[in-house]
């Protein structure tokens, strides 16, 4: 298989060699295909999600820590939701929302793979462009659509929804009765997920199809970089998850919209009005959504799981320890993580005994995660680590998914999460695996392949000044949430007024400050790649000297990305004493003599 | 910067760790028959999650302090290779799974799969947006029927009880507080009016969403007396986190008083 | 196998996408406007009759008044809510005490021309009336106002309260209110009576508002005493709302520059409306 598939994209090659007129830009920008232009306009989006995320976030803790400040700009900024500039309940559950929803899809669910892969898989693969060029476009502006929609919520005049990023009916089925923010606020939410569902299977289609049909010669399933199997595995989990949210999105539409109750039981009077539903199952959405949910964030941790395991061994120059082992725990980290969407939901009403059935595999999981992150680990020892701000950002990676993952021990167990549910111990879980590990990936992608996006070296200077603060910050901010959850802080509140919270205040001041501090920090990393994309040193084809193919070719790449067709001669992990008068071997590279191989028996 | 990195990491899980250990900010103390279980469990589970933060992070911040590019010799393999660390990760990971899981199936069945016992007082809580109502059955031992057209909340009908046609609703007692005698077993019925909501009482280890359509059971033995607070845990509106009610846990004889007290309401 | 479907940069196939996709975005939104909110809305009349016919004129030399007051007969029973206002607090095993059956007071009933008025036009009244919340307790309890005229609303409480509308006629708002912010400013585009209005943060806090479209009515204080006056000559019904009680009715006929008293009486059953 791998001979004949691989000769199609040297054909294509051949076929491309006269260059391409010169087009204009709104052909270019809004109508061309080409992946690079796709995959840094995905970037592009998500630089601009995740600063306006991070901003709602700061409204947030702002409001938490000081709930009765008067905040004058924000009274300009949101008349109706911080009157006077007080923020009113709402508004705060309405940031909430919005905050988690647009960190879940289109900052984690974007970058790592719309992101990174458009633009680096059919690189990695030594192939020209991506099997379905007009997906990727398509895709892109579906994507910026729902994103427009989520933020229009923002200028209706009831605003955004409240019911969170989880909109569990009957809150969000019913309409204008269960609270404010709960009409067409809810309604466009919804609209916009399923948009953004949609985006995500013509994304999951292209990668799926690039990875098997466009290999150029040589570069066998085996030899595949690990980034590329993370990428291959996400694109599955994207193909069976984003169908099942679209689904419970358009039955959620039509009980808001054309009267069915999906959702919604009989006999629930809602603001002195009996609603007029029957038969519906509030727990329907729950296991529809999560049965999405719990692959999702997966789907966000495992292209960065990739990412980092590309990484890490460039800056150690030496081979990532097990990376067989790492390609089987990403698949079984994928399909496990189908399994386990229960783990949710322990507490809901299910019965009881389906606990125990989603324990053990949310237990289980954590194997192929702990061999991971000992892999990683076990990758520094013996290195000769050139300590960059993207390899920082891989060992910090691994500090934080380690602190994240192993909170996951306590809420895997059904009698602890019975205690900890819904409270601040899960919202730290969370942003540590996903808001902490989950980005510092990307940063160590961003810093890594800004390069060869832009041609442009980023400032290593600026990139410290930005690391060393957010890695001490996060800190900061994410483990006092777990104190507070142990404490029974629950989550999801405007304001703490009850007793037992009330001692916990000035945990909440000290993070809330932490927040601000390290937020600042992160527009350094948007001058450092504002500037670096203008004013930074040109960069040559392979400054890391890493292995994959995308290093083999200019910075950036040409239209057609290779100027001769592709042959590959090894995997990606060639890094170690070699014989070529450098430490490592492209994968690109002919072999003069035979490579001497730094791996000893055992390891691959 | 390895050494910096290193430095700064230690220091990180130390602090952090010493602050676990020292339960500067821990559970407020157990009032539940069933809690001292869960308890153990949360014990054994930092613990053991506890080994493997500080094992992890330290390993790193060590890796990171001796494994910088200006060290002396050259690159050298993990020793033995991928497969020691992988079976030591499968093999100690798959020890505390299967520990876990074991006692944690008897401590979950312990507290959300109890059988019904004799003597235990039923108690129907109703959450709505954004308070709980608790219903005693009164002398009759009857619960009345639900009737959701006739809630009225400006007459306190809160249930939507047919207080003219129904013998059984007319000596319900409706209450804002949840109150108990100490050590007799409890089972409350959980549903909701409008929305879903949750029940949570962080000293009695216990959390039970309320879900509309369902009426879901929850039992319980408090053990000691004292006035404690019932929160809402799920996002059911703006009112979400002022919705709270108290749980009063009394000695037998003064709940008896409290029972007459609200039925001459 | 390879590269499928229309060459990048085939402007038809794009064209042709981006139509179609706007149209369904457009067609889902007008969709999503359209579309009801949920729940029955009660079909009980919630508002006094509307005068029909040409527009009068109001002769203020003719005009009369009609004054009186309102009795309650019989006792009535303190409805008060179960949770405290405002939350916490409380003796743990004390029970709250039972309410006390008093004497009703005649306070806070409000009297309006059901029928019989021509169609005046009125100038809406641009002096706002006020209600304010303190001690988690609307101030007052009923209120009375003419239909565009504004409402303030004030939170004078250390605490956020949130003011939820429950009209059926006007349409529906709910807004909080934290504490110490300026006052919202609402008013009512159409008469309606009896709106209850609630405090979804503070179960039991809750008030009524009647909108009218004239001048005609009055709330009553503790005297019920009450007196409309420069009403036109004609007949009326005119009518009285209690909260727990109803409405009683009285048919009264005014002449030009006449006052008639009327006594409206309202006969509790002692225990009733709990």
């Amino acid at each position: 298989m791998t001979e004949d598939v691989a000769g199609s994209a040297n054909v294509l090659l051949a076929r491309e060699k006269t260059p391409r007129p010169a087009v204009n830009l709104l052909r270019r920008y809004l109508f061309g295909a080409d992946h690079k232009t796709i995959g840094k306009q995905y970037f592009l989006l998500s630089l601009v999600a995740v600063f306006t995320a991070i901003a709602l976030s700061w409204f947030m803790r702002l409001h938490l820590a000081w709930p009765m400040a008067r905040l004058p700009w924000l009274a300009k900024l949101a008349p109706n939701g911080a009157p006077s500039g007080i923020m009113t309940p709402e508004y705060y559950l309405s940031l909430l929302t919005i905050h988690g929803t647009i960190m879940v899809f289109f900052v984690l669910t974007t970058a790592p793979i719309a992101g990174f892969g458009t633009f680096f898989l059919p690189l990695q693969i030594g192939a020209p462009e991506m099997a379905f060029p007009a997906l990727s476009r398509l895709g892109f502006w579906i994507t910026c659509v729902s994103f427009g929609v989520l933020l229009s919520t923002f200028f209706i005049s009831d605003g955004p929804p409240i019911s969170g990023w989880t909109a569990y009916p009957p809150l969000s089925a019913l309409g204008t009765d269960a609270g404010p923010g709960e009409a067409l606020g809810q309604t466009l939410w919804t609209l916009s997920l399923g948009l953004f569902c949609i985006a995500q299977v013509l994304t999951a289609i292209n990668f799926i199809t690039t990875t098997l049909d466009l290999r150029a010669k040589g570069m066998t399933l085996a030899r595949l970089p690990i980034t590329v199997w993370t990428w291959f595995v996400t694109a599955v989990m994207m193909l069976i998850g984003f169908p099942v949210l679209l689904a419970a999105a358009l039955m959620l539409l039509l009980d808001r919209l054309a009267g069915t109750s999906f959702f919604v039981p009989a006999g629930l009077v809602v603001s002195d009005t009996l609603q007029n539903h029957a038969g519906g199952e509030p727990l329907l959405w729950q296991h529809l959504f999560w049965f999405f949910g719990h692959p999702e964030v997966y789907i966000a941790i495992l292209p960065a799981l990739g990412i980092i395991s590309l990484i890490l061994p460039a800056f150690a120059r030496k081979p990532l320890l097990g990376q067989r082992a790492m390609t089987v725990c990403g698949i079984a980290i994928g399909a496990l993580s189908f399994l386990v969407w229960g783990h949710h939901m322990f507490v809901s009403g299910m019965n009881p005994f389906s606990a125990m059935t989603f324990s053990l595999p949310t237990l289980i999981i954590t194997l192929p995660s702990a061999t991971a992150c000992l892999l990683l680990i076990g990758t520094l020892y013996g290195a000769k680590m050139r300590f960059k701000t993207a390899g920082l950002f891989c060992m910090a990676f691994i500090s934080v998914f380690v602190t994240g993952g192993l909170t996951g021990f306590f809420l895997a167990q059904p009698s602890i999460d019975a205690y900890l549910h819904a409270t601040y111990f899960v919202v730290g879980h969370f942003h540590f695996v996903m808001g902490v590990a989950a980005i510092f990936a990307i940063f160590a992608g961003t810093y890594f392949w800004f390069p060869k996006m832009f041609g442009r070296m980023m400032s290593e200077r600026l990139g410290q000044l930005h690391f060393w603060p957010t890695f001490l910050g996060v800190y900061c901010i994410f483990m006092p949430m777990y104190f507070l959850g142990f404490a029974g802080n629950v989550r999801r509140y405007a304001q703490f007024s009850d007793d037992y919270l009330l001692p916990l205040m000035p945990v909440h001041k000290f993070i809330t400050v932490a927040a601000l501090v390290t937020g600042a920090f992160q527009l350094l990393f948007l001058w450092n790649l504002i500037w670096s994309a203008v004013r930074g040193e040109r960069a040559a084809d392979n400054p890391w000297e890493a292995t994959t193919l995308e290093w083999s070719t200019t910075s950036p790449p040409a239209p057609r990305n290779f100027s001769a067709p592709v042959v590959v001669y090894r995997d990606a992990n060639a890094y170690g004493p070699a014989d070529n008068g450098r430490d490592f071997w492209a994968q690109s590279e002919p072999a003069g003599a035979s490579a001497v191989s730094v791996r000893t028996g055992g390891g691959e | 910067m390895g050494k910096l990195f290193g430095i700064l990491l230690t220091a990180i899980t130390l602090a952090s760790a010493a602050i676990f250990a020292a339960h500067i900010w821990w559970m407020p103390a157990n009032i539940s028959a069933q809690g001292a279980a869960v308890d153990r469990l949360m014990r054994d589970t930092l613990a053991g999650t506890g080994l493997l933060f500080l094992t992890a992070q330290l390993l790193l911040a060590i890796f990171a302090w001796q494994f910088g590019e200006h060290r002396n010799g050259t690159v050298s393999n993990f020793p033995g290779g991928s497969k020691p660390l992988i079976a030591l990760a499968l093999l100690v990971v798959g020890i505390e799974i299967a520990a876990f899981t074991l006692l944690g199936a008897k401590v979950w069945a312990s507290v959300y799969m109890r059988p019904a016992e004799t003597g235990e007082l039923a108690i129907d809580v109703q959450a709505e947006q954004f308070a709980f109502y608790f219903r005693y059955a009164g002398p009759d031992g009857k619960f009345g029927a639900l009737h959701p057209a006739q809630i009225n909340e400006t007459n306190n009908n809160f249930f939507g009880l047919d207080l003219e046609n129904d013998p059984a609703a007319r000596d319900d007692i409706v209450s804002g507080t949840l109150a108990v005698p100490v050590n007799r077993p409890v089972l409350l019925t959980l549903h909701p009016q409008d929305v879903g909501h949750s029940f949570y009482v962080p000293e009695l280890r216990i959390q039970q969403d309320f879900v509309p359509g369902l009426i879901i059971p929850v039992r319980f033995t408090a053990v000691r007396t004292g006035r404690y607070e019932i929160v809402c845990t799920q996002l059911c509106g703006l009112g979400h986190y002022n919705m709270r009610a108290y749980l009063d846990v009394m000695q037998p004889d003064q709940f008896d008083g409290w029972l007459k007290a609200n039925q001459a309401k | 196998m390879g590269v499928q479907g229309l060459k990048p940069g085939d402007h038809r196939f794009y064209m042709r996408l981006s139509v179609s996709a706007l149209a369904s975005a457009v067609i889902a939104l007008l969709l999503a406007g359209c579309g009801q909110p949920n729940g029955s809305k009660d079909a009980r009349v919630e508002a006094p009759e509307k005068p029909s016919g040409p527009v009068l004129t109001l002769d203020p030399a003719a005009t009369g008044s009609i004054t009186g007051t309102v009795k309650i007969e019989g006792s009535l029973k303190q409805i008060t809510g179960i949770i405290s206002p405002c939350g916490k607090g409380g003796n743990a095993s004390a029970p709250p005490p039972p309410p006390t059956e008093t004497k009703a007071e005649p306070a806070n009933i409000v009297i309006y021309l059901k029928s019989g008025l021509g169609n005046y036009h009125f100038d809406t009244p641009t002096n706002p009336v006020s209600l304010d919340q303190q001690n988690c307790t609307y101030q007052p309890h009923v209120l009375a106002l003419m239909v565009n005229q504004p409402l303030q609303i004030q939170n004078s409480d250390p605490v956020a309260h949130n003011i939820h509308v429950l009209s059926k006629v006007n349409p529906q708002w709910n807004h909080s209110e934290p504490s110490g912010v300026a006052p919202i400013m609402e008013s009512f585009s159409k008469p309606e009576l009896a709106i209850h209005v609630i405090c979804k943060l503070h179960p039991g806090m809750s008030a009524f508002v009647f909108v009218f479209d004239n001048p005609y009515y009055a709330v009553t204080s503790s005297s019920g005493a009450f007196d409309l006056k420069n009403v036109p000559p004609g007949t009326y019904t005119v009518e009285a709302w209690q909260q727990q009680l109803g409405t009683e009715d009285q048919t009264v006929t005014i002449a030009p520059k006449e006052s008639k008293t009327l006594s409206f009486v309202f006969k509790s059953g002692g225990s009733s409306g709990d």
